[in-house]
């Protein structure tokens, strides 16, 4: 076993090696970055300890670890065969003021809490992390991502596993190619591209996109989400909202401003609760097959157009609070045909103003006062 | 044996269900042609991926004989039964893959063979001095005979693989199998001959 | 008879096959004992039909290729279907639209024993306890659902004497379907769901529910088709997980290692290589099969967790 041990911020540093012999190495500075590279094995970093050292340990003899000390970073790298058939673990133990840097070609990686910045790639396994109060990038090709808050920007990638993560001080990037996104409340915006569903709890404005899977997003200040099969749901969308799904339903429980939405197929439902009358609240809402409901306020000045351009059978295409334009039918039709149900109708609320075309090719439009 | 002897007394006993679903198949139901094709798809796989030696192209002739039995269906009239049919289909869809292949496969002597290799071991002293194992050897010992196997057909012309698969694997009676390659029983029983004569000179190395 | 020895030997190779014509067996048994080259001849196919009987694989086709095949059939049928239904549309034709799957709760429409059209290429005929009879199929004079669309109308006689019509066509209607994990129907719904090519969404949600419930064979052959064959990344991992713990067992086992020797994701071969190795000890055939498979895999990870198998194999 070697043992390579840092003392930070004293004039005298120890290191016990096999042989026993005490060599001096170069002081770490405060602030300064821990950065490990290994070639094999899984790297767990232990960030409670009060003394101010570095510590890393290899249960492994046919893997030496090499230390170089710079001025601001401390760097353990491996130097051994990169193809081992034993399981190997690095134990490390850092303060919790360091930043880390470490890679692993073939093992996970275990984090306890840190102050400072971290980045952290594995080539296959899985990373998971305390509170980190800096920022973090964490990438793994294959294992999933867990961790706890992250105070500073946050950037996650897998190619396959799930990326979860608490709640992000600055922004937040996700890439993960077939595997959940979930996050908490972020403080800036959030970019997640995903392969199943996303849910994020909060964010500033948020750019979603998943092949397959529902994206579910709390309360955002503007939303922009592109689903290739699932639902898109948001409680609350402070500013304007683009969302495209092409097969499953688009709930918005509470939409501030402008609205543009269309599934391939599956509902639309929008409550509108505006925040400023004045600003722009058009709405385009397009179903290929479902039905498409709003709720408008009482106040709302808008010119409303819906058509539906298949309707059922005997039923009754078009529901609205608002009253109907008049339409001329045309020359020679006789008026009370019951059998023709007017499939296009346009209202004009307060007079006009916003326009809101809702449309659906089969199924029903109904217009709710809110 | 008995798996394929019970097999194909089961397959006479499914002769009348079987043709009221070739009626409604021809009539356009697409789930009736599929219970058709679940009956057979396993065997017909089989028999193309022993002919082929791949799977690639193994799932190629699947894909064609199916397509085909589904395309020609109404011109099916009963006169012989179902799987003579698709098996006629899937024997003649394999031959011309290989054809395509270009392929020439030399025919190799069964006498000439043992007799340049005087020195081989009869194939039954080699079983003779083979042990039987417990089960979980026993079964990675049948894998591997049956790679070997696999190997040795390799070694048969396209007529010799295709009457040995059909008759061996599939317990098609000879006088069927000729009619499906659209000749004789005795040429059926040429070819077999010739096939297990090849077969014991490549597994006298087992 | 006055066979020779050549002869004798094509019947010993019959003999063995049962296909003997009547009335050789007994002058062939005499020929044999009396002929040393011909019993030399039948020892030898003795002993080729006992190497025959170990073979324990020959008759195996491997499952995913057959699954392969089959749904490679299967989507091939559908594309012509498809061109041909537009076919037979008349010029007049309402409507042509594919009815999916909606994943709501509601009750099935009372009555309702048709056909519904749960993709544009399956119908399944619901066989509800409540469904009307059979009768009721023929004649629909007043029973067409409110919110069903019509569409193929043909007008197949008409008697203006005594005003009589008869037309024929189809009623599509949104499926609202409420059922258990358990049932039958409900797991041909779900099946279908998965077999959607179009709409990965749906297919994700049917391969989260299979997955929760104990699985049989039926829902396991679901879960290796998807992720063997599924287009979605996250379909196919999600199925991969749903057959995680199940990873020891033949067939799913041959669907991880086609996976990992398979899929571009690398994610989704981790996790098939980490699965294959929680769930199965020290086993030299599949040491041989996994190093097979990653021979070629450019992913770190993946290469060193075989190695490390194999290593524990030996």
């Amino acid at each position: 076993m070697i043992r390579a041990v840092r003392a930070i911020g004293g004039p005298l540093l120890l290191v016990l090696a096999l042989a026993g012999s005490l060599l001096a190495k170069c002081p770490l500075n405060e602030g300064a970055t821990v950065v490990i590279r290994a070639v094999v094995g899984d790297l767990m970093v232990d960030t409670s300890s009060r003394e101010a050292v570095v510590d890393v340990q290899v249960d492994n003899n046919a893997v030496q670890v090499q230390e170089t000390c710079g001025k601001d970073t401390v760097e353990f790298t491996s130097k051994g065969p990169d193809q081992i058939r034993q399981a190997i673990t690095w134990k490390i133990s850092t303060p919790k003021t360091a930043h880390l840097d470490l890679v692993t070609m073939a093992g996970n990686i275990t984090v306890g809490d840190s102050d400072g910045n971290v980045v952290l790639r594995t080539a296959g396994g899985s990373v998971i992390t305390g509170q980190i109060k800096g920022s973090a990038a964490i990438i793994t090709q294959g294992g999933f991502i867990k961790s706890g808050n992250i105070g500073g920007d946050a950037e996650l990638r897998s190619q396959g596993g799930t990326l979860e993560v608490g709640d992000i001080g600055g922004n937040a990037e996700f890439h993960t190619t077939a595997g959940l996104i979930r996050a908490g409340n972020i403080g800036g915006s959030a970019t997640a591209v995903g392969g199943r569903t996303i849910i994020i709890g909060k964010a500033a404005e948020v750019t979603a996109t998943t092949n397959a899977g529902d994206i579910s997003i709390g309360d955002a200040i503007r939303i922009s989400a592109k689903s290739g099969g699932g639902n898109i749901t948001s409680r609350r969308v402070r500013g304007p909202f683009q969302g495209h799904t092409e097969f499953g339903d688009i709930r918005l429980d509470s939409a501030a401003a402008w609205v543009e939405a269309s599934t391939g197929q599956g509902n639309i439902v929008v409550h509108m609760v505006p925040d400023n009358y004045d600003g722009d609240l058009h709405m385009n809402l397009q179903a290929g097959l479902g039905d498409v409901t709003v709720y408008l306020p009482q106040r709302l000045r808008a010119s409303v157009d819906a058509s539906v351009q298949r309707p059922g059978f005997q039923s009754q295409p078009i529901i609205s609070d608002f009253p109907p334009l008049p339409v001329r039918p045309p020359q020679g039709l006789i008026p009370t045909n019951r059998y023709y149900t007017p499939s296009h109708s346009e209202s004009l609320l307060n007079g006009g103003g916003n326009k809101i075309v809702l449309h659906t090719s089969l199924g029903k439009i109904t217009i709710r006062r809110n | 044996m008995e798996a394929i002897l019970k097999r194909t007394a089961q397959r006479v006993h499914d002769s009348e269900d079987e043709k009221l679903l070739i009626e409604q198949a021809q009539s356009g139901d697409r789930e009736a042609f599929e219970q058709l094709v679940r009956r057979h798809d396993r065997d017909i796989l089989r028999l193309a991926f022993h002919m082929l030696g791949n799977r690639e192209e193994a799932r190629e002739v699947f894909q064609e004989t199916f397509l085909k039995a589904y395309r020609s269906l109404n011109r099916f009239r009963f006169e012989s039964s179902f799987y003579t049919w698709i098996y006629r289909i899937a024997t003649n869809v394999s031959l011309d893959h290989l054809r395509k292949r270009q392929t020439l496969k030399e025919e190799i002597s069964y006498e000439s063979y043992t007799e340049s290799h005087p020195d081989r071991p009869a194939l039954k002293d080699t079983l003779a001095a083979t042990t039987y194992y417990s089960n979980p050897e026993r079964r990675l010992y049948g894998k591997e005979v049956g790679e070997k196997i696999q190997d040795a057909l390799k070694t048969l012309s396209e007529k010799e693989r295709l009457v040995f698969e059909l008759r061996h694997y599939q317990g098609l009676r000879l006088k069927m199998i000729g009619e499906i390659m659209g000749s004789t029983e005795e040429t059926a029983k040429n070819y077999l001959f010739r096939a297990t004569q090849k077969l014991r000179s490549y597994l006298t190395n087992v | 008879m006055n066979l020779n020895c050549r002869d004798y030997q094509h019947q010993i190779t019959l003999f063995f096959y049962e296909e003997l014509p009547e009335g050789i067996r007994p002058e062939l048994e005499v020929h044999i004992r009396e002929c040393s080259e011909c019993k030399e001849a039948f020892d030898s196919e003795r002993a080729l039909h006992s190497v025959f009987a170990e073979d324990t694989t020959g008759w195996d086709v491997p499952s995913d290729l057959l699954v392969e095949s089959r749904k490679a059939l299967a989507d091939e049928l559908d594309r012509i279907e498809k061109k041909r239904s537009w076919w037979r549309m008349p010029a007049f034709s309402v409507v042509f639209t594919p009815m999916r799957l909606l994943e709501s709760a509601a009750l099935v429409a009372m009555g309702l024993a048709l056909g519904v059209y749960v993709s544009n290429q399956q119908v399944v005929r619901l066989n509800s306890a409540v469904a009307a009879n059979p009768a009721s199929v023929e004649s629909q004079s007043s029973t067409i659902p409110g919110n069903s669309t019509v569409s193929n109308l043909q007008i197949i006689s008409a008697d203006p004497a005594t005003g009589q019509v008869e037309l024929a066509g189809e009623v599509s209607q949104p499926l609202r379907f409420h059922g258990k994990m358990e049932d039958d129907l409900t797991r041909q719904l779900l099946f279908s769901a998965l077999r959607d090519a179009s709409n990965p969404g749906s297919r994700l949600k049917a391969v989260d529910l299979l997955s929760q419930k104990p699985t049989d064979e039926s829902v396991e052959e679901a879960l290796i088709n998807a992720l063997v064959f599924d287009d979605d990344a996250g379909v196919r991992m999600r199925a991969l997980e749903g057959l995680r713990k199940f990873a020891d067992e033949q067939h799913v086992q041959a669907a991880f290692v086609h996976a990992l020797q398979n899929d571009n994701i690398a994610g989704i071969r981790i996790q098939a290589i980490n699965a294959l190795l929680d769930r199965n000890a020290k086993d030299p055939d599949l040491a041989q099969k996994l190093t097979e498979a990653t021979k070629s895999d450019d992913n770190p990870y993946i290469r060193t967790k075989v190695l490390q198998f194999v290593g524990t194999s030996r």
